[in-house]
């Protein structure tokens, strides 16, 4: 069995803040595995246990590499890492192209395992269309996996409804943070992890036209990012609790929470 | 932009998906999946309306196909998706049978110089990003839950395409809705506040009336263990980060915030004006809990009446 | 020796030679089976020695000869007392006997047991053969009547106590017959043989030699066998407990092993793939702490002391030492480690403060809370734990604090106080390292205010580090993350060098030891002070006023665990309560170096194990048994937590629980430094 992980290289949402002059500080935050991701690596580790070789794959800046050795830590054979300075602008279809290129070069592969959704994109796309450009099924939300011969089953929650599906191999499943509890990766087993393990690729290795990925022609473009305004409204409600019920009750409709 | 095709489940209200659209398109047209025989659910004042019918046990693949074929042939550069599950598993296939560009939980359409532009969150909501579309077609889902419709116009049927038979179906099971603070919608959450074991029947049926899950702060659990450790909320508690965070009697103490702080709205119950709580929260309400959550069920009771 | 044959006499010296070969063996198959072998042992009293054994010698010294520990416990210390001491005098009084009788005598007829020297020492002697027999007794009563869970009595005990008594006895019977058979005019010297002679005059008649010789006889066997099997057998913590605390001795109140130092491990480059942390098995110890383990007597005082056992928690020091030694002596089947094999549970580690109470009681001198965190290193760099510890694990990484708050938020509250950055005032006398828990939570920001506050009245000259002032790591390193921890340390001492800093003032006791006893195990040096000394010096020098009269009722003084035991600070901030309260100071009963553990500690502060009660909740009883109407700390998580018990406190609120800095602060009529 041949398992492909998609593993990102994300910056930590909690650091990311605005400058007092309003201009987004994503620099100096520090930089992690996605938190998705990381299940998509523990269960894949687990399958290593029982005789699958297992390939992670990423696109990301040259930092990435650190990443990189944090996602070998779980458990995986190699690291392939597609990058260049094209990186900055691809949007989740150019992610998923490059992605589907690394997939087709170190393939064939049984499974394809991803997290739902990426921490600071938030798009929950890649998975999707990587599964939609390889032609093979897709399934999200995975909360258990049980792979067996030339299939696949996901136990999934949709709303609150419980499912359990099957799909055949190989197929792309991406996985929410219930599927399993991931080890921690402590320092020291970061450290033990040998550069040599992550190989480092650009476009034309993977057969890619660059040309494809110049900003103008990606099918999105991000041209503005501005700052949410999250300080709360600190309303303070004082007065007869009758009245204030119902203003609250009415604010809270207003709001579009109830 | 001429047309574009705004989707949604029958029962969920579309409004949203129709007046975001309207804000870019000369045309919308309403396509509603339903189940067969099942409601048409409400449109709003869409152009025209659609139904296409698809079984329980629709996959994404299928409905993919049938919006696909949709779009293709009714020409549509702006394919809307309501925020089911179902819509987001479906998105990428649609897009990459489109050749359209994807965009996921936008909050707004604008027709921008060189086209379609949404806007969507980014790290985690603490910043708010333009896309432009540069794809003749793009396939956007939004992030609004149901938006009353105001009107109820007849549907055209459309024919479902076969079934793909990609995925196979093995079971399908209705939860009990447990004690699940995580991925909770709304969150009443009650402290040292209530006085006695019996007074939390009074947070209960708040709870049920917002339909919300029942959380608490730390006290609740270890020292008077009124409820399970599974309700607690904060640093050795559970994280949450529901659309209503309501908080009643709790003093809000950092190990309590840090479990709650990223709640889309934080509402606080307090009859001390200085509890740290208040820095927090969105509203603020002043006042004996003993008065305001009587009060409160009265007044959304009264709105659900 | 009157009445035995020559032959006897040298006989004697057979059997010692004897009984010495065999001791040595018994003694080498012990430390054997703990997996040491005898010229490792060999080998690290040497190094011991070489590197100057003033320090071991000094501690063997006040532990071995003045029971220093072991006379903490009245029962147990007066037996003790009574055995050991009385051996010792009997051994040597017999040297003495042997070395004038074959030697100085013999050789050069020199006698030095004459005159008053040999009456009194006759006396002695008697007095030691009753003390043994006492010692005994309250052995034999301890074991069969008290009978404490952690004592039995195996047969090699019974006999190993038989022999003690034995000797004695018929030490004391042959001194009877002695008397009997050639009367001398100083008998009352030898007061107890002398009794003896009296109740056994009855029997003379029957007295002849034969008698006299078998007595003779079972007396000298009872002695070898005590010396030859016993103390390598049953009571072989005579010879072990001695050795492991010199072998233990330089080891400060709550270091930790250091079990690499990565700074030069990286910058040599090797090859880091057999590089651990920790231990998976006890058998992969190394020698020095084999032999600890091998030491434990069982005596049961580190539970007796340990704040998670009293709160009912799934620990109990001395049954973790316990399972390892056996598990070391002889190992349980199973494969993985120990945990998988059943030998511990990993509640039993993760429920550990690491308040160091057990290691300032072991007479033994194991470390058991440093063991216990090799064990979460081992757990740790296996990734075996849970979501809660993980959680803080990677909070650290991503947020510079554990408590998972924006880092870029630390300097929020200090820049509205007003307080500069060592940028801003490079020339600061002391940096103030304010630590994680004053930055980010509103209670602990009182003491940090405070500590502004009087440091300003003072005229101290300070700065904070600021935004680039991160979590030191305590936590990382309690939890397991040696490696971490180690590369944070290098990090962080590099900012701190780079501006140029070298007084370092902190409120935090958690701060204090890792900025200072820590680092300078790394080789990375700092003068760190904590609040408490540097305010009472203040107040000593008069920078500080002497505050107003106080009417807050009584007043007690919790001593944080990293401050009093591990830190040695006590006096400091009794000084303080005492500027503060006056007369209304009162102590804890349990105080100084046997304080109670608030429950924060060895990073427990941050996740939960199963537990009958709170460890807060017993430390908060007793000071309102002590009748506090205000409890003072010196450490912010000690406020968090006896706060938090006071608030939850059965029969409604409980005492006030205040930082010594915000009392004097508050005595002073001081403002708080600038309310954020
Ligand atoms: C400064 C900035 C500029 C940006 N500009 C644009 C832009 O111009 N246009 C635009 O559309 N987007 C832009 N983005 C968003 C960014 O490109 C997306 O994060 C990325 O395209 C992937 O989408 P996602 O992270 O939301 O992935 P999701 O679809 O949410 O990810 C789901 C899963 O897919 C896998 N995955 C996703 N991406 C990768 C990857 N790179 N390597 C390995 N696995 C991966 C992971 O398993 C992940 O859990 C920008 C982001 C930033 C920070
Ligand atoms: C290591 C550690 C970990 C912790 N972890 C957690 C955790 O995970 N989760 C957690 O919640 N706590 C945790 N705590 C405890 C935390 O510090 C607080 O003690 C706790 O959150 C307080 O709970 P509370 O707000 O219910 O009680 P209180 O602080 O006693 O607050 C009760 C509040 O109710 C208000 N009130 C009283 N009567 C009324 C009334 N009639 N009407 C309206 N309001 C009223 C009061 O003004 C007060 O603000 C932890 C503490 C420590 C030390
Ligand atoms: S560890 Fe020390 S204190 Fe505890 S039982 Fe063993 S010898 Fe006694
Ligand atoms: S360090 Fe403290 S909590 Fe840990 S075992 Fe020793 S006494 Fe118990």
């Amino acid at each position: 069995m041949r398992i492909l992980v998609l593993a990102k290289h994300v910056p930590d949402t909690t650091e990311i803040r605005f400058s007092p002059t309003g201009e987004l500080m994503v620099r100096q935050a520090p930089t992690k595995v996605n938190d998705y991701d990381r299940h998509a690596l523990e269960e894949a580790s687990r399958l290593r246990e029982s005789g699958a070789e297992v390939v992670i794959a990423s696109v990301g800046p040259p930092e990435a590499a650190k990443t990189m050795k944090e996602a070998l830590a779980y458990g995986a054979d190699r690291a392939v890492l597609a990058g260049g300075a094209w990186v900055a602008d691809a949007d989740p279809e150019a992610m998923a192209e490059v992605l589907a290129a690394i997939a087709r070069r170190e393939g064939p592969f049984d499974l394809v395992l991803a997290g739902d959704v990426s921490e600071d994109g938030y798009n929950a796309l890649v998975p999707g269309l990587l599964a939609a450009k390889l032609g093979t099924p897709y399934v999200r939300g995975a909360t258990a996996l049980g792979v067996g011969g030339a299939s696949v089953k996901v136990t999934r929650l949709v709303g609150d409804v419980e499912e359990e599906v099957e799909v055949a191999l190989p197929a792309v499943i991406s996985v929410t943070r219930l599927l399993n509890s991931p080890r921690v990766i402590s320092t020291m087993a970061v450290m033990k992890v040998p550069m040599s393990k992550v190989e480092t690729v650009d476009l034309a290795e993977l057969g890619l036209d660059p040309a494809a990925f110049a900003p103008g022609a990606l099918s999105t473009r991000v041209s503005a990012v501005r700052p949410v305004q999250s300080k709360r409204g600190n309303e303070m409600l004082r007065g007869e609790p009758a009245e204030i019920a119902a203003e609250l009750a009415a604010k809270l409709r207003g709001m579009g929470v109830l | 932009m001429d047309l574009a095709v705004v989707v949604s489940e029958a029962g969920a209200d579309a409004g949203a998906g129709v007046t975001l659209a309207r804000k870019v398109a000369s045309r919308v047209e309403h396509l509603v999946i339903a189940l067969p025989g099942g409601e048409r659910g409400a449109s709003p004042a869409a152009d025209a309306r659609y139904v296409v019918e698809l079984g329980e046990d629709a996959a994404p693949e299928d409905l993919a196909a049938v919006v696909s074929a949709f779009a293709e042939s009714h020409g549509a550069q702006l394919v809307l998706l309501a925020a089911q599950p179902i819509f987001r598993e479906a998105l990428p296939l649609l897009s990459v049978s489109l050749g359209a560009a994807a965009v996921t939980d936008a909050t707004d359409l604008a027709s921008g110089a060189d086209g379609l532009v949404a806007t969507r969150m980014l790290y985690g909501g603490s910043a708010l990003a333009e896309v432009a579309i540069q794809r003749p077609r793009a396939v956007v889902s939004h992030a609004f839950g149901g938006v009353p419709a105001d009107s109820t116009a007849e549907a055209e049927p459309v024919e479902p395409t076969a079934p793909s038979g990609v995925r196979k179906v093995l079971s399908r099971r209705r939860l009990p809705s447990e004690a699940s603070l995580k991925g909770a919608r709304r969150i009443v959450s009650f402290g040292r506040g209530v006085r006695s074991k019996e007074d939390m029947a009074m947070i209960t049926s708040l709870a049920k009336a917002l339909d919300a899950e029942l959380g608490c702060s730390r006290p609740i659990v270890e020292d008077m263990r009124w409820l399970g450790s599974d309700h607690q909320v904060g640093l050795t508690g559970t994280t949450v980060a529901p659309d209503l965070y309501l908080a009643v009697g709790i003093s809000g103490q950092i190990q309590h915030l840090v479990g709650m702080r990223d709640s889309k709205v934080i509402v606080a119950v307090n009859n001390n004006p200085a509890a740290p709580i208040f820095e927090v929260a969105d509203i603020g309400v002043v006042g004996d809990l003993y008065q305001v959550v009587p009060s409160l069920l009265e007044a959304l009771g009264a709105a659900a009446g | 020796m009157p009445g035995l044959p020559g032959a006897f006499h040298w006989l004697i010296y057979v059997a010692l030679v004897v009984c010495l070969v065999v001791a040595a063996w018994l003694f080498n198959r012990r430390v054997r089976a703990a997996g040491v072998s005898p010229a490792e042992l060999a080998h690290g009293l040497r190094e011991l020695a070489s590197k100057g054994p003033g320090e071991a010698l000094a501690v063997v010294g006040a532990e071995v000869f003045g029971q220093r520990r072991v006379r903490r416990r009245p029962y147990a210390g007066l037996m003790h007392l009574l055995i050991f001491g009385s051996y010792g005098m009997l051994t040597l009084g017999t040297v003495l006997i042997a070395v004038q009788h074959d030697f100085t005598g013999r050789f050069f007829g020199v006698t030095f047991l004459n005159g008053n020297f040999y009456l009194v020492e006759k006396a002695l002697l008697d007095t030691a053969a009753l003390g043994l027999l006492a010692g005994v007794g309250m052995a034999a009563w301890r074991r069969l009547a008290i009978r404490p869970v952690t004592l039995g009595a195996r047969p090699t005990v019974v006999v190993a106590y038989a022999a003690l008594a034995v000797m004695a006895a018929t030490g004391l019977l042959l001194e009877a017959m002695r008397e009997l058979a050639y009367p001398v005019s100083w008998s009352h010297w030898t007061y107890a043989g002398h009794l003896v002679a009296l109740a056994i005059t009855p029997l003379v008649g029957r007295l002849n030699l034969g008698a006299y010789q078998a007595t003779w006889v079972v007396h000298v066997l009872a002695a070898f066998i005590f010396m030859g099997g016993a103390l390598a057998t049953a009571l072989d913590h005579v010879v072990l407990v001695p050795l492991n605390i010199a072998l233990q001795s330089s080891r400060a109140p709550g270091e930790l092993r250091l079990p690499f130092n990565l700074a030069e491990l990286l910058e040599s480059g090797g090859d880091l793939e057999g590089v651990s942390s920790g231990f998976a098995n006890p058998s992969e110890l190394d020698w020095k702490r084999r032999f600890m383990l091998a030491s434990c007597v069982n005596c049961g005082r580190c539970e007796e002391v340990c704040p998670a056992n009293a709160a009912g928690r799934p620990l109990s020091p001395r049954k973790l030492v316990q399972a390892l030694k056996g598990d070391l002596l002889s190992p349980s089947d199973g494969a993985g480690d120990l945990f998988a094999r059943g030998v511990l549970d990993t509640d039993a580690v993760w429920s550990c403060l690491s308040c160091g109470a057990c290691a300032r009681e072991c007479p033994a001198f194991i470390d058991q809370p440093g063991t216990i965190v090799e064990m979460r290193r081992h757990l740790v760099e296996e990734g075996n734990v849970d979501e809660a510890k993980a959680l803080v694990l990677a909070q650290l990484e991503r947020n510079q604090n554990p408590l998972g708050l924006p880092s870029y938020q630390r300097f929020a509250r200090l820049a509205e106080a007003g307080v500069p950055t060592i940028e801003e005032n490079p020339g600061a006398e002391y940096l103030y390292w304010v630590g994680c828990m004053s930055s980010y939570d509103q209670r602990a920001w009182g003491v940090a205010s405070a500590v502004i506050s009087l440091l300003r009245l003072a005229g101290v000259n300070f700065a904070v580090l600021g935004e680039s002032e991160r979590c030191l790591g305590e936590c990382q390193r309690k939890l397991g993350d040696e490696a971490g921890f180690q590369m944070r340390s290098m990090e962080i001492a590099e900012t701190l060098r780079s501006h140029g800093v070298t007084k370092i003032v902190t409120h935090c006791p958690h701060c204090l030891v890792t900025l200072g006893r820590d680092y300078r195990s790394l080789d990375m040096e700092f003068q760190v002070v904590h609040h408490s000394e540097l305010v009472q010096s203040l107040l000593a020098q008069g920078r500080l006023p002497t505050p107003k009269s106080w009417e807050g009722g009584k007043l007690t003084y919790h001593d944080p665990c990293n401050l009093g035991r591990l830190s040695g600070v006590f006096d400091a901030p009794r000084g303080l309560a005492a500027s503060v309260a006056g007369e209304s100071f009162v102590e804890l009963e349990r105080s100084r170096e046997k304080s109670f553990c608030c429950g924060a500690g060895g990073s427990n502060y941050f996740y939960k194990v199963p537990a009958q009660e709170s460890v807060s909740g017993l430390r908060l009883a007793e000071a309102q048994a002590a009748g506090a109407s205000t409890v003072a700390t010196a450490c912010p998580f000690c406020l968090s937590m006896l706060e938090d018990a006071a608030r939850t406190a059965p029969g409604g609120q409980g005492p006030r629980v205040a930082d010594l800095a915000e009392l004097l602060a508050e005595a002073l009529g001081l403002e708080a430094a600038a309310a954020p």
